[in-house]
């Protein structure tokens, strides 16, 4: 699904924040990313969702080398990609409903069928009496939980997810894993960047450490 | 895609985009009414002028030491009048005469001069007003021909450069326009960039986030378009009359309604312009 060789990353000039990146992930994987501050986590995730490209190497995604395909492919491409963001990323000025809604709108799914999906997640997150409030009014567990809900409502063909339990307490944690898992068994790939062993031990799976921007499988 | 608009921008971000169209409009609008104005009036004169011709029989002769007597002037009138007659040139004529100006002391009365203003035939050939004065001429020596062509130049020339300030003014509204939507809209994506950058990372293509840019910019400047077109319609009422040129309403509306058109397509063309420009740096 993602293919990444010899991958490098530098911004503006400056030194390689990833140096030499080679990754496999297949359909129905299931990995952790870990690795401390300042490693390249984010960077990784950001340039497997083509939020950034490779300064040097090659990506493929689906089997399309991203740096040959048109801004316009890579947006289709981006569509089966779901992204849980460490700091949420939801918008001010929209209603937790319109948040959620967003990825399928995006996707031109019918009114109806967004409204029966996106009321399905928020009964299964607990957030059907918050669905006309805006992000502001919710607390940091709240809020992960509809960036969760968002990312997911489209059954992406890859999710990847940024310290998604950063903000949960472990009933709800341990709830989010096992739909992320449940996905998975579903044909996902799922990549999650953590600092919780206890959730990795918990449910435990491959784990890929980045070291000073350098892959330890 | 499905995305209202108003979810990456609030759609008041361009309401006052709206008003700036409004103004916009309704100066180009008058810009193009006074373009029209000077064009349909120069035109009724100077094609008076052009098919008319006046004769002067002179009281003085060209050293103004001659003073012709009232007898001889009349017999010089009726010379002329009596050739003209036979000229199928000259469809109409009509004379002038104020009578000796008087000066208030009875020995200083100064003749005035007669004027024949003659009505020529239209779709005449080239120096048939020529062939006239040289024939007129050859009857009474002395008579002096006022040249319209002088007139007419002067007339065309001036207008042509109040149709070039007008076209100028015109030309200069839609650039002032286009700079400043903009850079409304730059600010705009500069103000939204977490916005922005979100709904592309979540699929949105740039064409469709500028299509989402484009739908709100023509909904703001229809309704600015909608608002001063109502101004300046009502406006054209009041202000045709004045001009004498009521009969032209209906062309005016036409170029009104062109004017609309033309401000609505190039701000979108503008809006959809920015927004690639502004998020080229998205992979």
């Amino acid at each position: 699904m993602i293919n990444l060789k010899h991958t490098g990353l530098r911004y503006d000039g400056g030194p390689e924040v990833l140096s030499d990146i080679n990754l496999n992930l297949e359909a129905g994987s299931f990995h952790y990313l870990t690795g401390s501050s300042g490693s390249g986590k984010t960077s990784l995730m950001r340039m497997l969702h083509i939020g950034l490209l490779p300064t040097r190497g090659d990506i493929s995604i689906f089997g399309q080398d991203i740096m040959q395909i048109s801004r316009q492919q890579r947006a289709d491409l981006r569509r089966d990609i779901g992204v849980i963001f460490q700091d949420f990323r939801l918008l001010p000025h929209l209603s937790v409903y319109d948040n959620i809604a967003m990825p399928l709108r995006l996707a031109d799914i019918s009114e109806t069928k967004i409204e029966t999906a996106v009321t399905e997640m928020l009964n299964w997150l607990g957030l059907k009496d918050y669905k006309s409030i805006k992000p502001a009014f919710l607390s940091g567990g709240q809020q992960q939980r509809v960036a969760i809900a968002r990312a997911v409502i489209t059954k992406p063909k890859i999710l990847l997810a940024d310290e998604p339990t950063g903000s949960l307490d472990d009933y709800m944690g341990d709830r989010i894993m096992t739909l992320f898992e449940e996905l998975n068994k579903n044909g996902t790939a799922v990549v999650v960047a953590t600092h919780n062993k206890g959730m990795i031990g918990r449910f435990p799976h491959h784990i890929l450490n980045l070291k000073s921007g350098h892959l330890i499988t | 895609m499905s995305l209202p608009s108003a979810h990456i921008m609030p759609s008041s971000a361009f309401r006052h985009i709206g008003v700036m169209v409004m103004f916009m409009y309704i100066m180009t609008s008058f810009s193009l009414i006074g373009f029209l104005s000077v064009k349909n009036i120069t035109q009724g004169w100077t094609t008076g002028f052009h098919d008319t011709l006046t004769v002067e029989i002179p009281a003085f002769d060209v050293e103004m030491n001659y003073v012709f007597d009232e007898a001889a002037m009349k017999q010089d009138v009726d010379k002329i009048r009596n050739y003209l007659k036979n000229d199928p040139l000259v469809i109409a004529e009509s004379i002038t005469h104020d009578g000796p100006l008087t000066t208030g002391i009875d020995d200083l009365d100064i003749p005035a001069p007669y004027f024949l203003t003659l009505s020529l035939r239209q779709n005449r050939v080239d120096g048939a007003e020529a062939r006239l004065v040289s024939n007129m001429r050859r009857i009474v020596p002395h008579i002096m021909v006022h040249e319209q062509e002088a007139w007419e130049k002067e007339i065309k020339h001036t207008a042509f450069i109040f149709q070039t300030v007008f076209c100028g003014l015109a030309l200069g509204i839609f650039i002032v326009t286009s700079i400043v939507l903009s850079g409304v809209i730059r600010t705009q994506l500069k103000a939204g960039e977490e916005t922005v950058r979100l709904v592309h990372l979540l699929g949105a293509s740039v064409k469709s986030i500028a299509a989402l840019f484009k739908k709100s910019v023509s909904r703001a400047v229809c309704g600015g378009v909608f608002v001063g077109g109502i101004v300046t319609f009502f406006s054209l009422f009041g202000l045709l009359p004045l001009l004498g040129l009521e009969g032209h309403l209906y062309e005016f509306y036409i170029y009104l309604a062109i004017i609309g058109l033309i401000f609505i397509g190039i701000c979108r063309l503008i809006t959809v312009r920015t927004v690639l420009s502004a998020l080229k740096g998205l992979p």
